[in-house]
Parts: C-alpha cells; structure tokens; sequence
C-alpha cells in the first residue's frame, strides 16, 4: 500500500468517527487535536487500526501527544518507523 | 469532608496494621508450566466463542497465561499513572488524615507493581505496552480531580472483579491466585477512599458546574469505562499464544455474547454507584 493510501485510509477512520465532517473538511496536515477531532480514549481503537492496516503490532514508542497533531504525524510516527 | 476524613482515619488503621514486606508475600517458582491456568477460562476473552471451542486444552492454557500478562500489565500502566497523579496530590488540597492514606495507597499500589511486574518478567519476559494516552486539555474547577478519582474507581471495580474470581479458582495456578489474593486485600479498601472522593469532590463542586461541563463529565465516564474495556481484547496475547488471525479475534471476542455478558456483569456495581452519584443518568451499555 501506497503512502498516500494509508494516509487517506487514517483520514476516512477519522471522518467516521466524525460524522459531521465532510472530506474536504480534512488534510494530511489538519491539526486534529487542536481541532478535537480525535479524544484521547480513541487512541486505542485508532492503534488497534493502525496495526491492521500494518498487519501486524507496531511499535508504541512514540505515543505521546505530539504523534497526534495531524495524518502526517500518525504516519511517520507509527507506519513509517522501523 | 468529614466522612472523607472519617474513613481515611479508619484505613489509616487498617493499612498500618496489614502492613506486609512485598519480597516475602509472594512465593516465586522458578519456572512455571505452561500447561496450567493462569486465569479462569470462563473470564478469557474468547471464551464461549466458536474459536475457543476449536483450541486444544494446551492452547487454552497458553494463552490463559497471556491473559494474565495482559491483566497484569494494563494493572502496571494503570497504577504507573494513579501513583504519578496521586504523588501529586500529597501536602496540598487535603486534610492530613487523608494524606496519610494517600502515602498507604502509593506503598500498595507500588508493592502490587511490583508482584505483576515480576510475574511478567519471570514467566514472560515482557510487559506489555500501554496503549492509552491522556491529551492535555483545560478543565472547570474540580473537574480534573474528579476525573481523575473517577478513572481510578472504574479501573479498581473491573480489575477486582478479576481478582475475586481468580483467587477463588482452585484451577488457577497458586501464584497467580495468590497475586489476585494480595491485590484485592488492598484493592477493597482503595476502592472505599476512591467512592467516597468522588462524592467529596461533587458536593464541593457540583453547584459551580454549567450543564455543558456536566455533560462533558457524563460523556466522558461512558468512554472511558467503554476504552478500559477495550484494553482487556488485546491482540499481542493471542499472538504470544501462537494464535492466527489476531486482529480478527479482537472483534470475534468483543463482539461474543458471553464478553457482553461478562462486561455487563464486572461494570454493574460501578455503574450502579455512578447512577447513584447522577453522572450516569441514561441508558447505558459496556
């Protein structure tokens, strides 16, 4: 899977936990906390996510606050690292 | 704040008097046999599903002691942040008696790190990794203190459903029960101070609170009681068991009837005391 495909896969699970929110609404780079789109205890479902779309467990050393400021964090923080 | 001080002074007592030296509580086996249980199977994520029924009693037992790892390292992650929060808390907001029981509730939940600590290390080699974080975001006045009770107590009430349980399982191995036993010596009384705080800290706050906030309260209780649920379906147990398809059995045992069921049964006694306080006040399902 491509890069981009995983993050526009992270940006529909965002907007499905989002009803109101319109694609458009959403980039790689929207600041999602700030904005509150993701809370806190949607971490685990949103790790659980990653990890099936990685097929397999990732590494959880980078969860911390800034891993989640928007898609581009997400991925390079939890997809892309070794 | 009486009551508060009250209890602290009664399980300032009780503490004192239960004492006990964590490094001689526990006996430790060198080695332990995969071939047991380390849970009771009826409290095992996947148990009364199609793909429990197919596994072998071996492969049950293997991942009985996966189970256990997971329930005592999600213990370990919850207690690592009650210890950093509550240490916080000590020679500020409270009366002294409660202080004194804040410095008795951090030695136990720190002995109890350390008995789950030592089982994950000795039989598995691992602790697993905490999957939960807290975002940092601005509260009304006493709004965090109570979430932060709150979460307490919801945690404390599943886990010791589980130790009750276990401890009394005679097909349980012995140091896995004799860990739940500890743990809910001390857990019984944690879970008294947690119950009577956050009533403490409602009756001083409440009144200031808009009804945005309290919603906000509310909201937040349900998710959090649903995410801590969350974290008993973890993926890495059933792989460590040599099980395929692991993502897939997150939701195969979510899902089951019997979860449903078990959860329904372990939340009741918190959600009947969270009704009791008006901060679940709708229908509810875990």
């Amino acid at each position: 899977m491509s890069k981009n495909e995983t993050k526009n896969l992270i940006k529909n699970w965002i907007l499905d936990m989002n009803n109101s929110l319109k694609s458009e609404d959403v980039s790689y780079d929207t600041p999602i906390l700030e904005k509150k789109l993701i809370s806190s205890l949607q971490v685990m479902d949103l790790i659980l996510y990653l990890e099936k779309l990685k097929k397999g467990a990732i590494s959880l050393d980078n969860m911390k606050p800034e891993s989640f400021q928007n898609i581009n964090s997400i991925y390079s923080s939890f997809i892309e690292t070794k | 704040m009486e009551s508060l001080i009250n209890l602290s002074e009664r399980l300032n007592k009780v503490s004192e008097k239960k004492f006990n030296n964590p490094y001689s509580t526990i006996d430790w086996p060198k080695r332990i046999d995969q071939k047991d249980w380390y849970y009771s199977p009826e409290l095992m994520s996947l148990y009364g599903t199609d793909v429990f029924k197919t596994l072998s009693e071996e492969q049950k037992q293997k991942l009985s002691l996966f189970e256990a790892v997971n329930f005592f390292s999600l213990n370990i992650h919850g207690e690592k942040e009650l210890i950093a929060q509550l240490s916080d808390r000590l020679y500020k907001n409270y009366p002294h008696e409660v202080t004194d029981y804040i410095h008795h509730f951090l030695d136990e939940e720190n002995k109890h790190m350390l008995w789950f600590g030592s089982f994950c290390m000795r039989y598995a080699g691992k602790v697993y990794p905490n999957r939960k974080i807290n975002f940092p975001r601005e509260y009304a006045q006493g709004e965090e203190e109570l979430l932060f009770f709150i979460k307490v107590l919801v945690f404390e009430e599943y886990v010791d459903f589980f130790n009750i349980k276990i401890s009394k399982d005679d097909r349980v191995n012995p140091i896995a029960r004799q860990i739940h036993r500890q743990h809910h010596m001390e857990e019984s009384r944690h879970l008294s101070f947690g119950r009577e705080m956050v009533k403490t800290i409602l009756r001083q706050n409440k009144d200031s609170w808009d009804s945005t906030v309290i919603d906000g309260i509310k909201k937040y209780v349900e998710s959090y009681m649903i995410s801590t649920w969350k974290e008993y379906y973890n993926p890495s147990m059933y792989q460590d068991a040599g099980l395929e398809d692991a993502y897939d059995l997150v939701d195969i045992a979510w899902n089951s009837q019997h979860s449903r069921m078990l959860r329904e049964e372990v939340s009741e006694k918190c959600i009947s005391f969270l009704r009791s306080v008006e901060l679940i006040t709708g229908e509810f399902k875990v």
